[in-house]
């Protein structure tokens, strides 16, 4: 009798607090501020460089191209890590992990992220989760990044078969992200000034689309992103393929027929060698940045004896804030990275992804990182 | 189980639906919002078989009570209750040292359905089934028990098939709904109702304050902490408390539900020295009584209870979490107080039997001649005490290393001293006193995938009693306890990441070791195969050392769906 009284007003109590705070839900409105392009730069011109021969030579480009190597990657960083958005709602996007021999280990991840006002001195928040396989279902990374150019950005990592979070050190990005060719550092967290940049000078993209992607084995991987008419033709036939519109909303199954953006194709491009400035797996990384909007097309890595061991892709698409409606901002869409020593890629692609959605600050701290059932 | 059990968790499942229908119909206007398109039930789990192999041999451990110190004129024979325990303790054995040590086959089921899951509203209900079957008993008879045995009792061997996990066995079905909770989450607060497993701490392997839920220790610590870890009826709540900095936290626990550890059967492979000799003595006193082999008026009982599920009883915890932003990165922290039962029951020796006099509730101890006369406890009862546990937790980068600690004060917890030798008053032989633990760990990796992970843990008895033992054995205890662990695992490009080594080495300074070693190959997506071995090294009552006979080769194979 005891108990059920007990257990009677136990969820009551449980009930009542679960209501009232759900009433008070909609009167938050946490409105956090998006940063200009403009603002962002300025970010980086208080930070002193100290090399004067480095100084000339960004002066001197300034002169020939109207910009230089080092403010181009700025911009670029401005896109990579969704700057321009308030926040970034990849409510799903595949991740497989494609072996040499053919093999390939499917990862469906969400993602989401949001930017801090500068005086917070906090420049992003994200999230990234793994939806499946079961391994790995549930496995939360939280990071966070900093305007300060010698600030390192700080990780954490919820592992599921422990139920505990765990610190992940800022100084190991050039580990694997989860499993793929990606490091922690191309997930956009190289600070501007750990390298040093110069144009080498400005070409088109090319317009023979790359043979090396669709030479890729299993390409049905990825089919759903292009037309597979359009797989193995290159040149003028390659570009005459339609380019993708918009993006998408997830279905499954997935919708076979997307195209990649023609964007990618032609345009010209400010091409930037880059060398890293620490102890790192790459001796030099050669650039290709779309001229108008900066952001990088593709970047090739080189080891010390210039032998080139990884190529990384991406393409833009523009998004809005309802998934599946075209927008008005450039966002990153599908991303392709290959590590030539060992013949592993990495495939990633957005399915669905939205700006400006009402994610709240909450969803980036280390009290929400324990999902349902993880 | 029992009907009270059933007629409990029935009640409670019923308040769980009712709470969830109620929340349901207040919030209707936004239930099925799936904006994703996501389905909204998700069923995924695993099925696993691990096996093992010993490769030592075990011929039982002789004479398991060897305490010589308040009879030294007696020479090897020493206590005259040791003779009587010795006989009647029942010990696992190996017989061959590729005997079959286990065959586990286990299923884990998890079920999630989204009844609510708004950008920033959610509400879901989880389940998990988790059930094994341990057919090691059937498959070999190269494992069991040995006892020695006089006349009248339990001689000879046997199969261990009856005391090593048989209520793990599927045809019960206590612990086979395994986690059932409901979870509503809104930018304030993440609230978890049900049957749910809590976890406080940031350290592996050792448990300085993941003491919130009670663990299955049958299989020592070598089971998943998923598995081990007994989830309780309870009320999670944590609150952000700070609009504009919801990184910090209040967290509130309410646990009305008691379970206790389980502990290892007589008898198992995995049973502790110190529960063999209170098994034996308890085995060998009842006989004594049995028998009327000190006097008619020697009665012995053994007395166990557990505490009421009542509100007094209930187990309360709060934790405070947060990240405080530093010039060279942020800083997380907790500092966490938990009014908790210890799950593992303290053993009360409640009064002796002295030839001549009878029974006796107290002495005035004289070493070495009192005790001598001292043969048996009258009666001995097993009880759950409550303790109180203050403790912090951090992470913090430096440089290339992630640093991260925890320590716990634990006060009123109950500690074994030696009955006979611990003072003017005798009778029982535990003490309140109070624990310091800590640990310290660092995670760094080296050659872009080399994983090291390292740890000291102290264990500090604080004003520590005299005559402080580890148990029923009345095994000298030590103030300070030290332990180092040390971890290594590196997965291998050449195979894509599908292939990986690891080693988990821990070294107690009493010169115990335990190595686990291990490949694992990811065969195919849902396939997992690994093959490793457990290694202990050391002596008996040693954490470690005490299952050098234990050590083992290990095969497991799981399909995830």
């Amino acid at each position: 009798m005891m108990k059920t009284k007990r257990g009677f007003i136990f969820s009551i109590i449980a009930l009542s607090i679960m209501l009232s705070f759900s009433l008070s839900t909609q009167t938050l409105a946490e409105e956090v501020t998006g940063i200009t392009l403009e603002k962002y730069l300025e970010q980086y011109k208080g930070v002193a460089i100290k090399d004067p021969a480095y100084i000339a030579q960004l002066e001197k480009e300034r002169k020939e191209y109207g910009i230089s190597a080092r403010d181009i990657q700025v911009m670029n960083l401005y896109y990579m890590k969704f700057m321009q958005f308030k926040t970034w709602d990849v409510a799903f996007g595949r991740l497989p992990l494609l072996r040499e021999d053919g093999q390939v280990r499917e990862r469906v991840v969400t993602r989401q992220q949001m930017t801090m006002p500068p005086e917070s001195g906090i420049e992003v928040k994200g999230n990234f989760a793994f939806l499946s396989p079961n391994e790995v279902r549930g496995m939360k990374a939280l990071m966070i990044t900093y305007y300060s150019p010698t600030k390192e950005s700080d990780y954490w990592m919820y592992v599921p078969s422990l139920r505990k979070i765990r610190r992940i050190s800022a100084a190991d990005r050039d580990d694997s992200f989860f499993g793929s060719d990606c490091t922690w550092a191309d997930a956009a967290d190289i600070k501007v000034d750990e390298e040093k940049h110069r144009i080498l000078r400005e070409a088109p993209y090319p317009t023979q689309w790359d043979a090396k992607i669709y030479d890729e084995p299993d390409t049905a991987a990825w089919e759903h992103v292009f037309d597979p008419s359009c797989a193995g033709k290159v040149g003028e036939e390659r570009d005459k393929c339609q380019g993708i519109k918009n993006n998408y909303p997830f279905k499954f199954p997935l919708d076979p027929g997307r195209k990649p953006v023609t964007d990618n194709l032609g345009p010209m491009c400010y091409v930037v060698e880059s060398i890293p400035q620490w102890p790192t797996y790459y001796a030099k990384k050669i650039t290709w940045y779309h001229k108008d909007y900066k952001f990088s097309l593709c970047q090739d890595y080189y080891d010390e004896r210039g032998r080139h061991i990884k190529y990384f892709k991406r393409t833009y698409i523009k998004i809005g804030e309802q998934p599946g409606v075209p927008g008005t901002t450039w966002s990153q869409n599908w991303w392709f990275v290959k590590t030539l020593t060992t013949g592993h890629a990495t495939f990633h692609d957005v399915i669905s992804q939205v700006a400006n959605t009402p994610i709240k600050e909450y969803q980036f701290t280390q009290s929400s990182m324990v999902g349902t059932g993880r | 189980m029992s009907a009270k059990r059933k007629n409990i968790l029935s009640l409670k499942i019923l308040i769980l639906l009712v709470m969830v229908f109620s929340v349901m119909a207040f919030m209707c206007q936004c239930a099925f919002a799936l904006e994703t398109g996501s389905p909204r039930l998700e069923v995924w789990g695993y099925v696993q078989n691990e096996s093992a192999w010993h490769y030592t041999s075990n011929p039982g451990l002789k004479n398991i009570f060897k305490y010589k110190t308040v009879a030294p004129g007696l020479g090897n024979f020493g206590h005259p209750a040791a003779f009587l325990v010795n006989r009647l303790s029942q010990q696992n054995i190996v017989k061959n040292r590729d005997s079959l040590m286990m065959f586990e086959n286990s299923f884990n089921m998890k079920m999630l359905y989204k009844i609510l899951d708004c950008q920033n509203q959610k509400l879901s209900v989880f389940g998990r089934i988790y059930t094994l079957v341990d057919s090691v008993n059937d498959l070999t008879n190269d494992i069991g028990w040995r006892a020695g045995g006089l006349p009248g009792a339990r001689r000879g061997e046997g199969n261990a098939g009856h005391y090593y996990r048989n209520d793990m066995h599927w045809r019960t079905t206590e612990r086979i709904p395994r986690e059932f909770y409901v979870d509503y989450n809104i930018p304030q607060m993440d609230l978890r109702i049900g049957k749910q497993m809590i976890v406080w701490g940031e350290i592996d392997g050792f448990r300085l304050l993941d003491l919130v839920n009670p663990f299955d220790l049958r299989e020592f610590i070598l089971d998943d902490y998923e598995d081990s870890r007994i989830p309780q009826w309870s009320v999670d709540l944590k609150w952000r408390f700070l609009e504009n900095k919801p990184d910090q936290y209040l967290e509130f626990v309410f646990i009305p539900d008691f379970e206790a550890n389980q502990i290892m059967k007589e008898g198992s492979q995995w049973a502790v020295d110190e529960l063999k000799v209170y098994y034996a003595g308890d085995r060998a006193f009842s006989y004594v009584d049995k028998y009327n082999l000190f006097s008619r008026r020697y009665h012995y009982e053994n007395k166990y209870s557990e505490p009421a599920e009542t509100i007094e009883n209930s187990n309360y915890g709060v934790r405070y979490g947060g990240v405080k932003q530093m010039k060279g990165g942020a800083l997380s922290y907790t500092f966490s107080y938990l009014y908790t039962w210890d799950y593992s029951w303290a053993p009360f020796v409640k009064g002796w039997y002295m030839p001549g006099v009878g029974n006796v509730n107290s002495h005035h101890s004289i070493p070495g001649i009192t005790d001598l006369f001292l043969l048996a406890p009258t009666t001995i009862e097993r009880k759950y005490n409550r303790i109180h546990v203050f403790g912090a937790t951090f992470n913090k980068v430096i440089g290339k290393w992630a640093f991260r600690g925890e320590g716990a004060l634990s006060l009123h917890k109950y500690l074994a001293v030696d009955p006979l030798l611990s003072g003017k008053n005798g009778q029982s032989m535990e003490r309140k006193g109070n624990t310091l633990d800590y640990c310290l760990g660092f995670d760094r990796t080296v050659f872009t995938d080399w994983f090291l992970s390292g740890q000291i843990i102290q264990n500090i008895v604080l004003d520590a009693p005299g005559h402080m033992v580890k148990g029923l054995s009345l095994k000298e205890r030590k103030a300070l306890d030290t332990h180092f662990t040390f971890v290594v695992s590196k997965p291998f490009k050449r195979f894509n990441d599908q292939v990986g080594i690891s080693a988990l080495i821990a070294y107690g300074t009493v010169g115990e070791w335990w190595m686990a070693p291990k490949i694992w190959w990811e065969v195919t997506q849902n396939i997992k195969a690994s093959l490793g071995a457990q290694i202990f090294l050391g002596q008996h009552y040693d954490t470690l050392g005490q299952f050098n006979r234990n050590s083992n080769i290990y095969t497991m194979l799981k399909y995830s769906f």
